[in-house]
């Protein structure tokens, strides 16, 4: 009886928990959301649909340059800072904090790589770790206000399929020989299609993230642009005029929060998950 | 031929009619894809309330593989998506 008035006492308590924890997150992303209004006014200002590069100049910083390059001199430094904290502490200590974290970041990595590929693949870990890293960070890189994320330019996924798929030769040719080669064409009427079928996977490994992150970046636009018009129409009803700061409500209503939630967290995790578990699935058939 | 159709069907109806109104249509054309994956995930969805329902204690593991699964069958949708907006926004 006991336990049983003990737990229906806990009950409010865990709800009432579950909802600040839930509030204080909308909070966090609403404060963020506005932050990122003050920083960037980026709904005018940039083109994110831009695929084809209109400048004859070739190294032209678009948005997208400009938010690969701030990604990568980030976690540069990041991983130097963690590797000079690793070599600095004791290794017969029991690892705390974050050094702890990378050790079961890590093992985990390593775990998954081997229990997919088995030994042979085991020094593929680091790559696999590298894309987890770069790919989740590049996904949910709009949260931080750094718009547009760089998985939502086709140059930066499609090189990493190209690397995937040059590892899947080198694993391939290391382990079997010619005969990954010539293992193309066994049945000989049907040689095209294989071929085709290996080419076809580093674009649908690349456009995969790509159209994924890129709808999510277009209707996080779209919602952006309609709730601010929609402020905008309200406010010049209201007073008679048009203000431009009617734009930073827009985070107030907690319908971006919600699906910054959905778009960059679940989505960009689920596709860098896909990313690297095909990736390895490729490259140990092609070992084994 | 696209032309040809353009410059008949200006002539014949008094409104301008451009290529970039057929990218638009083709857009929207694209889109029809849209269906398949959707069948697909749902498919894969019930399978895996169906699974759940023999086996609870593996809720965990059937949750990932259904939404691994469901992220690769969403792959030709999301070709279909990349048409349409190259259409709608790089197609002059």
């Amino acid at each position: 009886m006991s336990d049983v008035a003990i737990s229906r006492e806990k009950i409010p308590r865990f709800i009432l928990s579950l909802v600040l924890v839930i509030f204080g997150f909308l909070a966090l992303i609403t404060i963020i959301g506005i932050i990122i209004h003050f920083c960037f006014d980026y709904i005018e200002s940039e083109q994110i649909f831009q695929l084809k590069g209109t400048s004859s100049s070739l190294f032209r910083l678009t948005p997208h340059v400009i938010s690969i390059i701030i990604l990568t001199v980030a976690l540069l430094v990041i991983f130097k800072l963690i590797n000079i904290k690793i070599k600095k502490s004791d290794p017969l200590k029991k690892p705390q904090g974050m050094i702890l974290l990378v050790e079961i970041f890590v093992t985990m990595i390593e775990k998954f790589t081997v229990d997919l590929g088995g030994e042979k693949i085991r020094n593929l870990a680091p790559y696999i770790a590298y894309l987890a890293v770069y790919l989740f960070c590049a996904n949910t890189f709009g949260l931080l206000g750094f718009t547009p994320p760089p998985t939502s330019s086709l140059s930066v996924t499609f090189s990493f399929g190209l690397t995937t798929f040059f590892l899947i030769r080198y694993y391939g040719i290391k382990n079997n020989g010619i005969s990954h080669i010539t293992g193309l064409l066994k049945p000989l009427p049907l040689a095209p299609i294989n071929i085709i079928g290996e080419i076809a996977f580093p674009f649908t490994l690349s456009l995969r993230m790509f159209g994924n992150i890129l709808s999510g970046v277009i209707i996080m636009m779209l919602v952006y642009t309609g709730l601010s018009g929609l402020f905008n129409v309200l406010f010049s009803l209201i007073a008679g005029t048009s203000s431009p700061f009617m734009e930073l409500l827009t985070p107030l209503t907690i319908a971006p929060s919600l699906l910054h939630i959905y778009f960059d967290l679940f989505s960009g995790f689920i596709q860098t998950f896909v990313f690297i578990l095909l990736s390895s699935v490729f490259i140990s058939s092609s070992a084994n | 031929m696209l032309d040809l159709l353009t410059t008949l069907l200006t002539t014949a109806s008094n409104i301008t009619i451009t290529n970039k109104a057929f990218a638009y249509l083709g857009a929207g054309i694209a889109m029809i894809a849209g269906f398949g994956p959707a069948i697909g995930q749902g498919y894969a969805a019930g399978k895996g309330a169906e699974a759940v329902g023999k086996q609870p204690e593996a809720v965990g593991v059937i949750r990932s593989t259904m939404l691994v699964g469901q992220a690769v069958a969403e792959t030709t949708g999301l070709y279909s998506l990349v048409i349409a907006i190259i259409l709608i926004f790089v197609a002059k």
